[in-house]
This record gives structure tokens, C-alpha cells and sequence, in this order.
């Protein structure tokens, strides 16, 4: 079941001095099975958003269903939509404070009281499904291992919980270019292994056109755009009118199209490369 | 004065101990030297021992060899004396700014260096004006960090710093956590503050940063491979590959160009100039 969202706002600190509006009206659906990306400047209401959708902040002004669950009824049960919704936090490792992995993986699992047997199989499949060596890394302390494994270990709980939702606020965020291949492609993997759906914030516009079906743009708490990459990226007025990046082969393209040079079109440099090198043959002949 | 060396490591090693008691070398047989006023990038990737070298260049770390040692302003890191000078003219602005908000409003946080160094009230103040205004937060001075998004607390760090006037700059990943806007905003502060006459260390992974300095160090396995203009750099593509580091967009393009036999200048940085040189090419 889809997670759809009406006209969704969201205001911090209400009749305060600080009152200030996060997300203004937003309305959009996330179907079973997207790869659903949520781009925006800082401060455009990405996060607010997000963490409504399981219920971190209660919904005050809108409507959220998750999986047929009315996110604004009083008597939420949260324990099953923090089920359903898998939360991964920008840094997830900074959440580690178990004395060692096993035992950190495990919490969520016995926080909701599932049965000590089943607890070890589920640790066990979700540290290995996040790439960590389980027998090498389980009676160690989380803060021992390196940064990469820190974050493979963090994610592995709540992947522990089977979530059928998986929302992922900045992967990628601080990893070298190799550690953030390495998450996309985890990132992938659970996708086809446990997860059938994926929510991602990333400011990485190449990323997020490399991995997303459909994309979310958020500005100043308004949805600007709900649509696939490859018809929002190709608008550079409207992504740079949003503090947004434009990926450097269409920013190439659009370069090149005000000269008269008019290439297939391409958002990532090999595709660029490829098409400009077509364009090149042709008109040598 | 413009080309007097402000930090230099020499000889420098760093070895973590291992819970098992064992040790593992951060950093081994490092040399550098920095000039007044110089723009340098240090690149790594994860693991290479670039954190490890900043927090040397302000003496958080000390060097674990007996022949190494790292001086600020000629000043020994060893020498405990100094250590409060060589903190004041060496700042280092951090990855992540939730470790680095110390107070409630932003105010107070930029207040709490310089009142710490004993600077007149007064002069706090103008320090926080103008350090809020030199990362375009101007309007944030009563707000508070806890509320703000990761790149406008990054910003409000680096003013808290700044509000310090260190001569020497620092930055440890400070925009990585920042999106391409904030990171831009962030950079031009740098350049702006790198013109007046501040030295701006920056620690990186991401190799578009290195295109606004004048110096690139390339650090893997605790080792520096390489310290060269970024223009050598770039267009040194096994270089950037042995040491698991990724050509940015627009040299990346360029190189793919000529994997297929265009004749393409290798150092091209700016998406204008690649444009340009593919229109001649037709």
C-alpha cells in the first residue's frame, strides 16, 4: 500500500517568538516498490518531512497514510508503524551505545519483545545483508570498528526490524567517493532483499538520478515538483532557482545547445561523453 | 611576511594504540610546509590520516616519533607553554557542528571564544557581526543552532571560530554535510577570508574543492603521494586513482572525451571552458 500525503504542513514552535512554518501544504504519493528521492536546499523541510513519516512528529495540520495506517488518529500504533517505517538517520552512527554489535543490532528487536531465538537468526541476517563479517564483528564494541562498518552496523538495526518502508536521510553523507558506491549499492541490495521501498534525502543530484524512480523537490517547505529525474533534471532555471545543483552533463548540454549544438540527451558524464561523441561522428561526415 | 612558513610538520608519525595493545600508523615520515596566506586542500580518501594531520597542525595530536615535530608560527607543538597561542592562531573547524555548539542562541556561541581569550565586550560584539555576516548568517543571531538545518549549523561553526580572528584556518570535512549551495557559500567565505590574508587549510574528500587552491596534497596510507597546483593534479588521472580519489564532473568528462580519441585539454575545470573547447573540436 502506497504512502500517500495530503496537504501536509508543519510548524515549529507554534505561538512562540520562533514560530517558524517548515512545511507549507505538501501533497504527493509514494507507491509499493519507488525509489522515491526528496531533494531540496537546506532548511527546504526534508527532514521535518520525513520524520513524520513515522510519527517522530505527530501530523497536526494534513494527512499521512502509511500502509492503510491514519497517521493523525490519537491511538497510533507505533509500535507497528515504527515497524513498517525503517528510519536511518544522517550519521546513524553517532546512535550506537550498546557495549557491543550484537547487542546493538538486537535492541530495536527486543524493544517491540520479539523471542530471544528469533532475535539472534534476525541480527545475524541483517548484519550480513549490510555487509558486515557477524562472527568477526559481533562481541566487539560498535566503537571499534571503522567508520564504514559503524554505519553498516547502525543501519543493520533497523534493518533488523524488516521494515517494509526504508527512509534513508543522507546516506551518503561524509563518505569518500569509494565508501559512498559501496552504500548505494547496500542501498540497492536491500531494496531487492528486503525492502520493497525506498525513501532517500540526498543533495547529490547524481546520485538521486542514478538511484531514484521519482523525485520529491521541496523549497521553503512547498513541494515544487513530484515527478521522474530525467524530466526534472534537464531543467536547469528551475533546479538553480531552487539552490539546487544541476548535474554538470546537462549544465554541458545546455552550454553547448545555445551554440546550435544539440545532443541526445544525457545526465551523467559517460552518457554525455557518449552522445557528444555520436553528435562529433555525424557531423564529420 | 607573505612567505614565511606558518605550520610545519617535519619528519611527523602518529601511531593509535589498539585495544589489543598493539599500534597502528595514522600518519609516518610526514613533511609539509604551509606558507602565509597559502590556500591548501589536503585530500584523502577515508582512513588516508588527513584527520589525523590537522588535529597535529594545532596540537590536539602530538607527534608519536621522537624527530618529528610540528611547528605554528615557529612555535613547538610539544612546548606546553604555547599551546594557548598556537590554539588561538590555528582554528579548526570540524565534520559534524552538533560536537562544536557549546551554548542555546547563536550569539552566545560565537560570544564563548572570544570571551574565553578576554576580548572586551565591545569588541565581541563587532566580532559577531562581522563573523555571522562573513558565512551569510547575518539574520540568525538570536536564533538558535538546535533548530537549524546541518549546513546552516556548519555555517554558525565556522563564525565561532572566525569570532577567535585565528590567522590559520582549518577545515576538517566542514562541507561535507553541506548541500551544493551551502557549500558554494561556504567556499566563497573561504576565498574571501583566504584574500584578507587568512591561511585556509581544507581537508577533503571531495576533489571539486580543490579547483579554488593554490596547492593540493594528496595523502593515502598515512603517506603523502603527492603536492602539486591542481591543475598537475587533475590531469594526472592514475594518480587520483592510486589513491582511490575520483576525477570531479568536468575533468571526468573531459577524460572520457579523450578516451575516445578527442583531442581535449586534460585540466579543464570549469563546465564554460569544456564547452568551449568541444565547440572548437566541430
Amino acid at each position: 500500500m502506497p504512502i500517500v500525503i495530503e496537504n501536509l504542513s508543519y510548524t515549529y514552535m507554534k505561538k512562540t517568538p520562533y514560530e517558524k512554518k517548515a512545511l507549507d501544504g505538501v501533497t504527493f504519493t509514494i507507491e509499493d516498490g519507488d525509489t522515491f528521492g526528496i531533494i531540496g536546499a537546506t532548511g527546504s523541510g526534508k527532514s521535518t518531512l520525513i520524520q513524520h513519516l513515522n510519527a517522530l512528529i505527530r501530523v497536526t495540520e494534513g494527512k499521512i497514510v502509511v500502509n492503510g495506517m491514519n497517521l493523525s488518529e490519537k491511538k497510533l500504533d507505533l509500535k507497528r508503524l515504527r515497524s513498517t517505517v525503517g528510519m536511518v538517520f544522517q550519521y546513524p552512527e553517532y546512535q550506537l551505545f550498546e557495549e557491543t554489535v550484537e547487542k546493538d543490532i538486537a535492541f530495536g528487536l527486543k524493544n517491540i519483545g520479539v523471542a530471544e531465538a528469533e532475535i539472534a537468526d534476525r541480527v545475524r541476517e541483517a548484519a550480513e545483508l549490510c555487509g558486515l563479517d557477524f562472527e568477526e564483528v559481533k562481541s566487539r564494541s560498535p566503537f571499534e570498528l571503522s567508520g564504514g562498518q559503524m554505519r553498516r552496523a547502525a543501519i543493520a538495526g533497523v534493518i533488523a526490524m524488516r521494515p517494509e518502508i526504508l527512509v534513508f536521510d543522507e546516506p551518503t553523507a561524509g563518505l569518500d567517493p569509494r565508501g559512498r558506491a559501496e552504500l548505494l549499492s547496500l542501498i540497492r541490495k536491500l531494496k531487492d532483499s528486503c525492502s520493497k521501498t525506498i525513501i532517500m534525502v540526498s543533495h547529490n543530484m547524481d546520485e538521486i538520478a542514478a538511484m531514484c524512480n521519482r523525485v520529491a523537490v521541496l523549497d521553503e517547505g512547498r513541494l515544487a515538483a513530484c515527478d521522474a529525474p530525467r524530466k526534472l533534471f534537464f531543467d536547469e532555471t528551475m533546479l538553480s532557482s531552487l539552490g539546487l545543483d544541476v548535474p554538470t552533463a546537462v549544465k554541458l548540454a545546455n552550454l553547448l545547445k545555445k551554440r546550435g549544438v544539440e545532443l541526445r540527451p544525457a545526465m551523467t558524464p559517460p552518457a554525455f561523453a557518449e552522445a557528444f561523441w555520436e553528435y562529433y561522428i555525424e557531423a564529420r561526415r | 611576511m607573505e612567505n614565511s612558513p606558518v605550520i610545519e610538520v617535519k619528519n611527523a608519525e602518529y601511531r593509535y594504540k589498539l585495544p589489543d595493545g598493539g599500534f597502528v600508523a595514522a600518519l609516518s615520515g610526514v613533511s609539509l610546509s604551509i606558507s602565509a596566506g597559502e590556500f591548501v586542500v589536503i585530500c584523502g580518501h577515508n582512513g588516508s590520516g588527513k584527520s589525523t594531520l590537522a588535529k597535529l597542525m594545532n596540537g590536539l595530536l602530538l607527534p608519536t616519533n621522537a624527530e618529528g615535530e610540528v611547528l605554528v608560527k615557529k612555535m613547538k607543538t610539544t612546548d606546553a607553554a604555547h599551546t594557548f597561542d598556537i590554539r588561538r592562531s590555528a582554528g579548526i573547524v570540524f565534520q559534524n557542528p552538533d560536537n562544536q555548539m557549546v551554548a542555546t542562541f547563536v550569539e552566545d556561541d560565537l560570544a564563548f571564544g572570544p570571551e574565553n581569550l578576554g576580548v572586551p565586550r565591545e569588541e565581541i560584539e563587532e566580532r559577531i557581526d562581522w563573523a555571522l555576516a562573513a558565512v551569510g548568517m547575518s539574520g540568525h543571531r538570536k536564533s538558535t543552532p538546535f533548530k537549524m538545518s546541518g549546513g546552516q549549523k556548519q555555517r554558525i561553526a565556522i563564525a565561532a571560530v572566525l569570532a577567535m580572528k585565528p590567522e590559520i584556518l582549518i577545515l576538517d570535512e566542514s562541507t561535507s554535510m553541506l548541500d551544493p549551495k551551502g557549500r558554494r557559500e561556504v567556499m566563497n567565505t573561504l576565498l574571501n577570508l583566504n584574500k584578507s590574508g587568512i591561511t585556509v587549510i581544507l581537508i577533503t574528500h571531495n576533489m571539486d574543492e580543490a579547483f579554488f587552491a593554490s596547492r593540493a596534497v594528496i595523502l593515502k596510507d598515512g603517506q603523502i603521494k603527492a603536492d602539486a597546483p591542481p591543475e598537475d593534479i587533475f590531469s594526472d588521472y592514475n594518480l587520483l586513482i592510486e589513491n582511490s580519489l575520483t576525477l570531479p564532473a568536468v575533468p571526468e568528462t573531459a577524460r572520457l572525451l579523450r578516451e575516445k580519441g578527442l583531442d581535449v585539454e586534460p585540466a579543464v575545470f570549469f563546465v564554460e571552458d569544456l564547452a568551449e573547447e568541444l565547440c572548437r573540436l566541430l
